[in-house]
């Protein structure tokens, strides 16, 4: 079954492990949390946006668009 | 000892004013209708006596204080209008003129030999006999003595290949995040070419200059495939590892095509603002998709990004390229911040066979990002105190702007080298 890889930009008053918890209950995985950027990457069987989430700023689907420019 | 003598005009000659000029100067004036043939000025006029011609109005006296009379002048109260030393006048006579013109043209032929010895001995410059690529020499290459030393650059791109003859001999670090492929190979090229750009030096087989921070340390990131394509996540991982490795400037020549209107990446904004509060600077392609002189596309992504640095291309005539894309996006975001060459520009190249050669030519927004990336390397090693964002603001303060090309298509100009 497709799952969908996102990107959330973690807000500054949150700390990962609410986010992790939270992402858990909430069916999807963590796959990567990368603290000096405050991001993190999961995944979710269903698609998401912003509005989903009280603990992101932003949300954003992976992208496979991104070319050489030559 | 000769006296200083001063011609000093006065408001008028009242009675009430000369008094006053008398008291406040200590004088005795006297008036110019008493001069005779016994009575002649030049016995009278001295620092205590002065003597006033009635018909001009002016008075005339030795050694008087030039402060305090310029005081008076200034002072509206006093009939003092206005004053000054008596000067020298001499006739002009033929011979003396004469003689004038031949100790001139004394003096000026004597300044001409010294002109002819400079010149004919003066030392040589101190240029470069290297031959310079267009791009080099449009950056100004041949005016800096830096090279980029000691400076992390990290380019995000296809791979290396380190067996190039122009790179085999430096110690060059690199990570890939495609999985399955190799940093260190880079069979599709790109990468190659840009770090030729970024960080090469010369031609090995014709000595001509490609490259830009000679010294600088390459680093490589591979997050595009060997057909030139990458994900959020190849780059998003690069980036993270970059600053963990605390390299000063990562170089992205790729991008993702945005719409009309459409808002930059808040992931993007948000991992370039946390890379410049790390002292990173993130130097991304504004993207080929235009074909002008139709209205170009807008600056894609993540170099519409306000954290990122946008990159236009010109070519050798000072002209937009074709492909380059415009900040046409502005009330959202996504201007360019700068342009660099990236028409026809030469660099390193994987070898196809034996046969072929090490270096091709490229065009792209590509091309001028890494023109970019070596520059900011110069400047980084010409003023190391200098932080991330002081650093771009250096680069578009001494850009140059280019005649009949919009801000649209090349932000602040031209990149240049810091003279």
């Amino acid at each position: 079954m497709k799952r969908y890889i996102y990107y959330g930009v973690i807000r500054d008053d949150i700390p990962f492990s609410r986010v992790e918890t939270e992402l858990t209950i909430a069916g999807m995985r963590v796959i990567n949390f990368y603290p000096r950027l405050g991001i993190v990457k999961f995944d979710s069987k269903y698609q998401v946006t912003t509005g989903n989430f009280d603990f992101f700023d932003s949300v954003e689907e992976e992208k496979s668009d991104f070319f050489a420019q030559d | 000892m000769a006296a200083n003598r001063y011609i000093v005009l006065l408001k008028d000659q009242q009675s009430k004013s000369i008094r006053k000029v008398e008291n406040e100067f200590s004088l005795h004036i006297t008036s110019s209708e008493l001069l005779s043939d016994k009575n002649k000025s030049f016995g009278i006029i001295d620092n205590r006596n002065a003597v006033l011609y009635k018909y001009l109005g002016v008075m005339v006296v030795d050694n008087a204080d030039e402060e305090h009379l310029a005081s008076s002048v200034s002072d509206t109260e006093s009939p003092v209008l206005y004053f000054e030393r008596e000067r020298d006048f001499f006739p002009a006579d033929e011979l003396s003129l004469l003689t004038e013109i031949k100790s001139s043209a004394e003096l000026l032929r004597e300044k001409i030999g010294e002109l002819e010895e400079y010149i004919l001995h003066k030392p040589l410059p101190q240029l470069s006999t290297v031959e310079l690529e267009w791009g080099l020499r449009a950056i100004g290459i041949d005016r800096t003595i830096y090279t980029g030393k000691g400076v992390d650059v990290c380019l995000l791109d296809t791979g290396l290949d380190v067996t190039h003859p122009d790179f085999a001999d430096k110690a060059i670090e690199g990570k890939s995040f495609i999985e399955g492929e190799a940093w260190d190979k880079d069979p599709y090229g790109h990468g190659t070419h840009c770090a030729g750009t970024a960080c090469g030096n010369v031609r090995s087989d014709t000595g001509r200059r490609y490259g830009i921070a000679r010294e600088a340390n390459l680093k490589m990131a591979k997050v595009l495939s060997n057909s030139g394509r990458g994900t959020t996540g190849s780059i998003i991982d690069a980036i993270d590892w970059a600053i963990s490795q605390q390299f000063r400037i990562i170089s992205l020549s790729l991008a993702s095509p945005v719409k009309l209107n459409e808002k930059p990446s808040q992931l993007f904004e948000t991992v370039g603002t946390r890379a410049l509060n790390s002292n990173t600077l993130l130097i991304a392609a504004a993207g080929n998709d235009s074909n002008r002189p139709s209205l170009p596309k807008p600056v894609s992504a993540p170099a519409n990004c306000a954290s990122f640095m946008a990159v236009a291309a010109i070519d050798s005539q000072m002209r937009v390229a074709r492909f380059s894309n415009g900040g046409i996006n502005a009330a959202t975001g996504g201007n360019v911040d700068l342009c660099a060459p990236g028409v026809d520009i030469l660099s390193a190249h994987p070898r196809k066979d034996s046969s072929s050669s090490y270096y091709t030519n490229k065009s792209g927004t590509s091309m001028a990002t890494p023109h970019v990336s070596g520059v900011a390397a110069l400047y980084m090693e010409q003023f190391p105190q200098l932080n991330a964002r002081e650093i771009w603001a250096l680069l578009e303060s001494r850009a140059k702007t280019i005649e009949n090309l919009k801000y649209r298509d090349i932000g602040k100009g031209l990149i240049q080298v810091y003279e």
